[in-house]
């Protein structure tokens, strides 16, 4: 894995944060911008509107107060108060009618016959009254305060009413109409009127009643009108030429003394002149203008919202009112409140990023000590724990992981601990076979050393066997008599004895067999040789008391040797053909020189020697007579119980048989033949027992 | 004895020696030649402990033991000895006369208890 390509968890949560951030911030500002352009417009529209009602209702007042004026001089002259014959008389009339109307600058009448009587209002505030006299001449007087008329103030000749304006257009509409606007001389100033024709009782038509207005009243009230910082407002005639204006300029210019009229493509307003090129444009032909318009333009990059809207009477008026607003008038505030949207959208943002990056720190911090806390744990530091914290998922996964971390300790611990009792229960192990082995290894050495022993004792008891036996030479020595011996030791039994002893004519021939082996049956065996040869010695004859003597001797000593050994032991006593046999052994043959063989039981001549303290009682005695040729065989029971390979025993009858065949033979000889017949018997059979025979042949 | 004891057997590759509590008898088989009094006091042992637990009549059979050497005899023969000190305990031993040993040897066992019961059949 490669971590630079793995997203970190901090980037992961405060990323999208800040983006989402952004956005929402964003968005709310757009749109707040957005709501405050559309306010704006909708604000300029409506304060548009409203100035274009207010400059509608203003101009309504303004054309109607002619009419007014014209409809009660009207009304005067069919009441008679007034006389179309005695012009100069309505005067006073006139008079009183201008302190009323004080929108109008002149009232006149105009009489088809030429005849004009009128009231002009002044500049200067100041009214005259202008009549044409019988020549036809205009003439002027001053007016006093109470309305009557003045001094003379000045004439002009050759004045007919039927050649104006005022009095052409609405005789030939028959019907009350408005001039054009026409431009005044003196006072410099453009000004429209408003006749209407009259007629007598009996429809006649008597001239044109007729009142003026000066337009630069109009221009005036459009100054006083409050249009957003900036605003600007025009009134036109479709032909393009200004009527009246909110601006400083005056909708006129003086050439040669003459006011002239001014084109609003014209105008020195800038404003003016740009609104009227956009108007133009936009619309081709400002006649097709019916209804109220509001549109927006850009000058020089500013926004401006601009209305235009017809204003007509139905006498003859028809203008346009245009009002024009720069955006930048209300987006002052708007941009201030943008501004206001910014800042605190930015400062929304800052305190937003910031406490997103906390918040990811403050989620992130625990999870990152987590991650390392788990890491070091992989790593085999188990000694972890992260504390507590105040989220409570990030809390319970904390806890969490301390407890898994305890547990791990703990059952590292535990681990630990088992392993080290298993150590110290395989070092104790291992130093109770270490003492084992030490223990059966001194066992084998002394076991080794036992062997040893035994073999030294059964050495020892060998060569006492050995050393006892009596020599070739001694059984020759022995007078009458034919004696071979033969013994031979097993590999491990053994303790068998003979011993044949002559004194005064008497051969004692003695053979026995001692229960075991080693150091202890040598002794015994030697024991016994000495109590056989000492008695012999002492010529004691009496078999019982020989045997006993013996008896108690071997006992005694066995029983202070503390062993357990006994033996079978037979005593022969020869003397002049006679022999005596007592003990309890094998049985005894008795062979005749013929070869038969007579087996003497000797169950009943004695008892084991050794065993028992006082076997007196059982001891006995039998004589047997020998004649020449006849003679004795003794034997251990080596011999009749030597096994062959199949544990078969050879048997007292073979040896009997072997014995009977042979006994025309020396003793040397008939020992030979039965050695080797037993020899023959047992073949690679283990020899078990010690093999003694004995041969004694009367010669 | 509520508990019986179980059968107690003594064996090796030649011979069984083996005890059942029932009748108190203890069968001897086999060929028993064993190297010494060391080698047969296992076997010494199961008959004193039979011997110490006083039974009214105990039986040595041998008729089954075709062999036993002097060494084995003399084992017997200690054995019958040290029973003439424990009166009550009636000793029978059963022999064969097929078995050329035990014709003789028997008798001294007799010899040494009187009141051992032999029976050679």
């Amino acid at each position: 894995m490669n971590p630079s390509k793995n997203i970190s968890l901090r980037l992961l949560l405060i990323l999208p944060f800040i983006l989402q951030i952004f956005g929402a911030v964003g968005l709310v500002g757009y749109l707040s911008f957005q709501n405050g352009q559309k306010a704006v417009e909708e604000l300029a529209n409506q304060l548009m509107l409203e100035v274009g009602e207010r400059i509608s209702e203003r101009l309504n007042l303004y054309l109607e107060t002619p009419h007014l004026v014209n409809q009660l001089n009207e009304d005067a002259i069919d009441l008679g108060q007034l006389d179309l014959e005695d012009l100069p008389s309505m005067e006073p009339h006139f008079w009183r009618q201008s302190q009323v109307f004080n929108l109008i600058s002149y009232i006149q009448f105009g009489s088809n016959r030429g005849e004009f009587v009128g009231l002009a209002v002044n500049d200067d505030g100041t009214f005259a009254y202008q009549v044409t006299d019988f020549t036809g001449a205009l003439q002027t007087y001053a007016i006093d305060e109470q309305g009557r008329r003045g001094k003379f103030l000045q004439t002009s000749p050759n004045f007919d009413p039927r050649r104006r304006p005022w009095y052409i257009v609405p005789q030939q509409a028959d019907r009350p109409a408005w001039t054009p606007i026409y431009a005044w001389v003196n006072p410099p100033t453009l000004a429209i009127t408003l006749g209407q024709p009259y007629y007598d009782k009996t429809g006649k038509f008597q001239g044109i009643l007729a009142t003026d207005l000066t337009i630069a009243q109009i221009s005036d009230f459009l100054r006083s009108l409050k249009i957003g910082k900036s605003g600007k407002t025009f009134i036109l005639e479709r032909s393009g030429l200004l009527i009246a204006t909110s601006s400083t300029e005056s909708p006129f210019i003086i050439k040669n003394k003459t006011p002239e009229r001014l084109a609003a493509s014209e105008s020195r307003d800038m404003m003016t002149r740009s609104t009227f090129k956009y108007l133009t444009d936009y619309f081709e032909n400002l006649a097709s203008i019916n209804s109220r318009q509001q549109l927006s333009f850009t000058i020089a990059g500013q926004r401006q919202f601009v209305q235009v809207m017809s204003i007509n009477d139905r006498r003859g008026v028809d203008w346009l009112s245009v009002v024009v607003v720069p955006e930048s008038d209300f987006m002052e505030q708007i941009d201030a409140n943008t501004q206001t949207t910014i800042l605190l959208c930015l400062a929304a943002l800052g305190i937003a990023t910031i406490l997103g990056i906390f918040t990811a720190h403050w989620i992130t911090k625990p999870v990152l000590r987590l991650s390392q806390a788990s890491e070091a744990i992989a790593a085999g530091k188990l000694e972890q724990n992260v504390g507590k914290y105040r989220v409570n998922e990030i809390d319970i996964l904390a806890q969490s992981f301390n407890r898994m971390a305890q547990q791990l300790r703990e059952s590292f611990a535990k681990l630990a601990k088992t392993t080290e009792q298993l150590e110290i229960r395989v070092k104790e192990r291992t130093a109770q076979l270490a003492a084992a082995n030490a223990e059966i290894t001194q066992l084998n050495e002394k076991l080794q050393t036992e062997n040893l022993r035994l073999g030294a004792e059964l050495d020892v008891a060998r060569q006492i066997q050995q050393m006892i036996l009596p020599k070739p030479e001694e059984l020759e020595d022995i007078e009458g008599l034919d004696i071979a011996g033969f013994m031979e030791p097993a590999d491990e039994m053994g303790g068998d004895y003979y011993d044949v002893l002559q004194i005064d004519g008497i051969v004692t021939l003695g053979i026995g067999d001692v229960t075991g082996h080693g150091l202890e049956s040598g002794l015994l065996m030697l024991m016994t040789q000495t109590a056989v040869r000492t008695l012999q010695q002492i010529r004691e004859q009496d078999p019982v008391r020989f045997l006993d003597t013996l008896n108690r001797t071997i006992y005694h000593n066995v029983q202070r040797m503390n062993s357990d050994k006994n033996l079978t032991l037979a005593i022969l006593n020869y003397s002049e053909g006679r022999v005596s046999i007592s003990g309890q052994h094998e049985e005894t043959l008795v062979v005749r020189a013929g070869g038969h063989i007579e087996r003497i039981d000797t169950m009943d001549l004695g008892l084991p020697i050794g065993l028992d303290d006082d076997i007196a009682d059982f001891i006995d005695h039998t004589i047997v007579e020998l004649h020449p040729g006849d003679g004795v065989v003794v034997y251990t029971d080596g011999i009749p119980e030597a096994f062959d390979l199949e544990k078969k025993q050879y048997g007292l009858d073979r040896l009997c048989k072997i014995i009977s065949q042979n006994w025309q033979h020396n003793a040397q000889e008939i020992k030979q033949a039965v050695i080797d017949d037993l020899r023959a018997f047992i073949g690679k059979q283990k020899v078990f027992d010690d093999i003694t025979l004995v041969i004694l042949k009367q010669q | 004895m509520l508990t019986r004891m179980a059968i107690e057997e003594i064996k090796d590759k030649d011979y069984t020696v083996q005890y059942d509590p029932e009748s108190s008898t203890v069968d001897f088989i086999g060929l028993l030649s064993l190297g010494g009094t060391k080698e047969y006091a296992p076997i010494a042992d199961l008959l004193n402990k039979i011997a110490a637990s006083k039974p009214d009549q105990m039986t040595l059979n041998l008729r089954k033991l075709e062999f036993l050497n002097s060494s084995g005899i003399s084992m017997l023969s200690k054995f019958v000895l040290g029973l003439r000190k424990k009166k009550g305990i009636q000793l029978v031993v059963l022999g064969s006369n097929e078995i050329p040993w035990q014709g003789k040897s028997l008798k001294n066992l007799q010899k040494f208890l009187p009141s051992l019961k032999l029976e050679i059949e």
